[in-house]
């Protein structure tokens, strides 16, 4: 361990996680991304009488220097137990403030995130792990004599000296102690967001998939609602994923939440492109949501807002062998909106549960469903008129095994249901089933094999409106464009994970997909590559390349509703991006990419149409998207964090020989945040968001036959909005907390131009009250 | 084995999830059964076969194209249920006499009909006698007088022979959208309502009148039709090329077409502030190109917003 450091004083800390009392394995070893399979394995508590042996788990270990000053300000006493994610490289990815008071918790927290540790291992593998850790802050008056100055770390002014402790004592009882792998070094250009920086995301209002829109790479298409291009791919071309279910959508109607409680995620990772092999059937970006691991300990949390409230509840069973999860989200904005609007009908619900058993040792058997549902409909001399109304459901049941110390095999099979209610009572469905397999086998230190496959099928059933004129011609394009028939589509993939040597990783990978519908059947093939140089300890160089191909995917997702024009062909794309990645002290880090994307045969109504008002025209567009990214960030569960992210890019179609900027193409999109901790639990964060107008694309009226797009456009103007967040918490013990929370996108109230037509404000107010137990 | 506090919570676990998930499935359509409402449109026999000189002032009217974008009908009222909306539009033949369909809506109530006469866009259906070339020239970029860069929602093209002269005229009414919100089947007559029955099946005929472009004043029941006001316009106001054209229809005042303030009042609407012969027949005439039935009218407002 090492020394710690007060001035004037003593801070002693106290390595929680070498009193393991938990231990969690979400994943398989090494490097990159996903869902990887592995089993559970408990510390204690666990089976016995397996006659395999238990994986070897080494908690983190401190190596570098970890000095914390004692707080200019303060007196007495402090202790604060800090809970700390430790990369495999060592490095402190994030700390938060379990318990603990000011000054002390700001002190301890930017001291905590310049530390290095030696990984979270399971069988000599490093882990990403959290741990506690706990730090005690001796009063001056009490302090030893520091046995030797510390020539770093200038001590604070008036204190007398600057001295190193001897290295933190191991704990010496069993105080609260968890330790929770809770991943692994993140895939070659994926930007990731952990549940704790997402609930100080001003704007966000805690859901951790709202908070993607703030990332470099993703052009939003209006203010506030939840649909991007990312690296100018379209909406419909973003795969989303939770545990790597595929689910059709991430929010609720109008400008609701996110349709998975955020208290499950524990983080949510955007790959913009050049993604793993395991990823497929998606010729965008990939935005993959990871559940927490389960917990064997009761816990849970709450929230009531304006206009809904949710929980979430957890606790283990079979002593220690089994994990129970329930949560839910209900909005009662139907019962507000009758106050105001005694004709309209707004509602939206969701839900979760998963269990997870240990079966053994090496197998873990979890049972994980989720589905949300959304309403929107107008009352008419008691008839009811569904405007809107969608629904889906998932039931994943998932086998995790491991073979031994370096080999996991995950077997999954899901099973879906997904309908989606238009105007007219039309109404889409979709039956899906599916099975998943992915294996991971780690050959020495300097292998990662990984391998896979899927197959889905998915059966469409589109019914005509019930009391529709046939002839209508939406009504046509509608029934041409979603035929009912049966979909399948399967892929197979592999990849390594290959660090010839330390500062080398290299990951070659490939997948072969098929697809079929209406009657057409096709095949893709499509090689990726990504590769991370190690120039230093704080720089890293990193490119990715990747072929991807998708079936006819609609304008923006939504379930049951997926064209079947594979007759037509499949989107593909080219996706290549380079860039830089570098650390720095205090946990700033900061990332710069150039990326190209090549489009081909792509879907995107909405980027290509030239007049705004078709969105069912089944167009193909080719087209590229090029650009500049950067991210620079401190994370925002520190006492002061934040980040700024800024993406200078074009996006073009290209239609009939004519090229032209995509209907959504923003030259620059920047969004900057900052959160602050001003004591007493008082935290405050404010982010700006700003982005250049978009091509006002065509704007006769209606009908009027457009002249050909051209590469030089009016733009509509700029816009920027400003949205605040204030956070008031309480502490009790070390679990248990209460805040009040008020947030308000858009607090300036800014409109936004779309094809020369003011819109809005689109702002979002709320107020609540959240809680953990 | 579970203790008691997890066995308690486990099933309020499992009771909350039964709830949740017992709550959620979008409601059937339970709507009780409507009525269907086939709206049609006949063409006129006058636009087909000409008009006779014996019926106005000796001028001889025939028409080469009467075209006419006409849908998104609606039904409306408060005691009026509609159940959809039939958005879309057609570009009708006033030639073609047969009735043919506009759309079919479903409601329940008492309603009243409206549609539109608007420009067309993509998505227009062409009926009987529309060509291609018709939708293209209905949907290209103009303007007039009234209406700025827009299409055209009807489209004339005929010509006029009085012994020896002939005068020739095209005409595209370039006004967006006309709201049409109630028919009534006798001039004068009240709004027509439809009493919609569950399973009923209504019909409901709109007709084309293409000689109410040439009536001398906007009362249907005292009009009559003339074209010499016209070919003045061309003679007189205009360059005298036999082509009469709506802006030389704007260089005459209302008196110079022999109008009067009464010719161009319709029941309690008061006199309108038009100055010119264009406004008259632009304003005035243009939209009561569509009634109910062979003898009804219908009530126009021009918007110029879509």
């Amino acid at each position: 361990m090492g020394s710690l450091r007060a001035a004037g004083g003593v801070a002693t800390g106290l390595a929680l996680g070498l009193g393991v009392l938990a231990l969690v394995v979400s994943r398989a070893a090494s490097a990159q991304t996903t869902p990887a399979p592995a089993p559970s394995s408990s510390g204690s508590g666990g089976p016995s009488g397996s006659s395999d042996p238990k994986p070897v788990l080494e908690p983190p270990k401190l190596q570098s220097s970890a000095v914390v000053d004692y707080p200019a300000g303060a007196t007495g006493e402090g202790a604060v137990v800090l809970a700390l994610v430790i990369g495999v490289d060592g490095t402190v990815e994030s700390a938060k403030a379990l318990s603990g008071e000011e000054p002390f918790v700001s002190a301890a927290i930017n001291a905590a995130l310049s530390w290095h540790f030696a990984p979270a291992t399971k069988d000599g593998v490093a882990r990403r792990a959290q741990i506690r850790f706990k730090l005690t802050f001796a009063a001056p008056v009490v302090t030893p004599p520091p046995p030797e100055p510390d020539p770093v770390t200038p001590p604070p002014k008036g204190s007398s000296s600057a001295v190193k402790t001897p290295p933190p004592p191991p704990a010496k009882k069993s105080e609260a102690v968890e330790l929770v792998v809770v991943g692994e070094k993140l895939a070659v250009g994926v930007t990731s967001f952990s549940k704790a920086e997402v609930r100080e995301l001003p704007g966000a209002f805690g859901d951790p998939f709202r908070a993607l829109e703030v990332l470099p790479g993703v052009t939003p298409v209006v203010s506030g609602l939840p649909f991007f291009y990312v690296r100018g791919s379209p909406p419909g071309n973003i795969g989303y994923y939770l545990d790597g279910v595929r689910v059709p959508y991430l929010f609720h109607v109008g400008l609701g939440p996110s349709v998975i409680h955020p208290g499950m995620i524990e983080r949510v990772d955007l790959y913009p492109g050049g993604y793993p092999s395991e990823f497929g059937r998606f010729a965008g970006g990939i935005v993959s949501g990871e559940t927490a691991e389960p917990r064997h300990d009761f816990h849970g949390e709450g929230n009531i807002r304006i206009f809904d409230m949710g929980a979430l509840a957890e606790t283990g069973f079979a002593k220690g062998k089994g994990s129970a999860l329930v949560a839910f989200r209900y909005s009662y904005s139907a019962a507000i909106l009758s106050l105001i609007a005694k004709d309209t009908q707004l509602d939206y619900r969701d839900f979760q549960a998963r269990i997870a058993y240990d079966l053994t040792d090496h197998d873990r058997l979890t049972l994980f469903t989720f589905g949300a549902y959304d309403f929107l409909a107008q009352r008419k001399n008691d008839t009811v008129n569904v405007l809107f109304g969608s629904e889906f459901y998932r039931l994943d049941l998932r086998w995790d095994h491991s073979f031994g110390p370096r080999t996991t095999l995950r077997y999954a099979v899901t099973l879906g249901f997904d309908q989606t209610h238009v105007a007219d009572q039309r109404n889409s469905r979709d039956t899906l089933g599916g099975m998943r397999t992915v294996l991971h086998h780690q050959f020495g230190d300097e292998l990662l094999f990984r391998a896979g496959g899927d197959v889905t099928t998915d059966r469409f059933v589109s019914t005509l409106p019930t009391y529709s004129d046939p002839e209508n011609p939406d009504t046509a394009k509608l029934a041409a464009l979603f035929p009912s028939r049966v979909d399948r589509a399967g892929g197979l993939w592999l990849d390594f994970v290959w660090a010839p040597e330390k500062r080398v990783e290299i990951t070659p990978g490939v997948r072969v997909d098929f697809f079929h519908s209406v009657g057409a059947t096709t095949y893709a093939v499509d090689p990726r590559l990504a590769m991370r140089f190690r120039a230093s300890d704080r720089v890293r160089l990193i490119h990715a390349y990747g072929v991807v191909h998708q079936a006819p995917s609609f304008v923006v997702p939504v379930p049951g509703l997926v064209p079947g024009t594979l007759n037509a062909g499949l989107q593909s794309a080219f996706q290549t991006s380079a860039g830089v990645e570098a650390t720095f002290d205090k946990g700033v880090s900061a990332t710069i990419n150039v990326f190209h994307n090549a489009f081909f045969k792509m879907t995107d109504a909405l980027g290509t149409t030239v007049s705004l008002d078709d969105p069912l025209a089944d167009k193909r567009a080719g087209g590229r998207a090029f650009g500049l990214e950067v991210f620079i960030r401190k994370k925002l569960t520190t006492n002061l964090g934040g980040f700024l992210s800024y993406t200078l890019s074009r996006s073009l179609r290209t239609i009939d020989g004519q090229t032209y900027p995509a209907t959504f193409d923003r030259t620059h999109v920047a969004s900057a945040a900052f959160a602050y901790e001003l004591g007493r639990k008082w935290r405050v964060g404010t982010r700006l968001v700003f982005y250049t107008g978009s091509p006002q694309v065509n704007t006769l009226p209606h009908g009027l036959i457009a002249p050909p797009p051209t590469l030089s456009t009016v733009r509509d103007p700029a816009f920027y909005r400003v949205d605040l967040r204030l956070e008031k918490r309480w502490n009790f013990g070390e679990k248990a907390w209460l805040a009040f929370v008020m947030e308000f996108l858009n607090a300036t109230l800014h409109k936004e131009t779309i094809n020369g037509e003011a819109i809005g404000p689109v702002t979002i107010p709320s107020v609540g009250v959240e809680g953990a137990i | 084995m579970m203790s008691k506090r997890s066995r308690t919570t486990s099933a309020a676990m499992v009771a909350t999830l039964v709830a949740a998930v017992g709550l959620h499935c979008l409601p059937v359509d339970a709507r009780p059964t409507p009525a269907s409402v086939l709206v049609t449109v006949s063409g006129d026999p006058q636009v087909k076969n000409g008009i006779d000189g014996s019926r106005t002032d000796g001028w001889s009217i025939t028409f080469d194209k009467f075209v006419v974008s006409l849908g998104k009908v609606t039904l409306n009222g408060d005691p009026c249920t509609p159940y959809t909306d039939a958005d879309y539009r057609r570009i009708f033949d006033a030639r073609t006499l047969e009735p043919q369909k506009v759309s079919i809506s479903y409601a329940l109530g008492t309603c009243t009909l409206g549609f539109r006469i608007s420009n067309p866009d993509q998505d227009t259906v062409l009926s009987s006698g529309v060509t291609d070339d018709d939708v293209t020239l209905m949907r290209t970029e103009g303007s007039d007088s009234y209406a700025g860069t827009s299409g055209i929602s009807v489209y004339v093209k005929g010509k006029a022979q009085k012994d020896a002269v002939s005068k020739t005229f095209t005409w595209g009414w370039r006004e967006r959208r006309v709201s049409v919100d109630g028919c009534t089947r006798v001039p004068g007559g009240a709004t027509e309502e439809l009493v919609l029955h569950g399973d009923d099946a209504v019909v409901v005929d709109l007709h084309l009148h293409g000689e109410v472009l040439f009536r001398d004043r906007l009362d249907p029941a005292t009009a009559k039709l003339r074209f010499a006001p016209y070919a003045l316009a061309d003679d007189v106001y205009g360059d005298a090329n036999g082509d009469v054209t709506l802006d030389e229809l704007g260089k005459m005042t209302l008196a110079q077409a022999g109008l009067t303030s009464a010719d161009v009042t319709t029941g309690d609407a008061g006199t309108p502030s038009w100055t010119t012969f264009e406004d008259f027949e632009y304003l005035g005439l243009f939209p009561q190109i569509v009634g109910l039935g062979e003898t009804g009218t219908c009530v126009a407002t021009i918007k110029q917003s879509h």
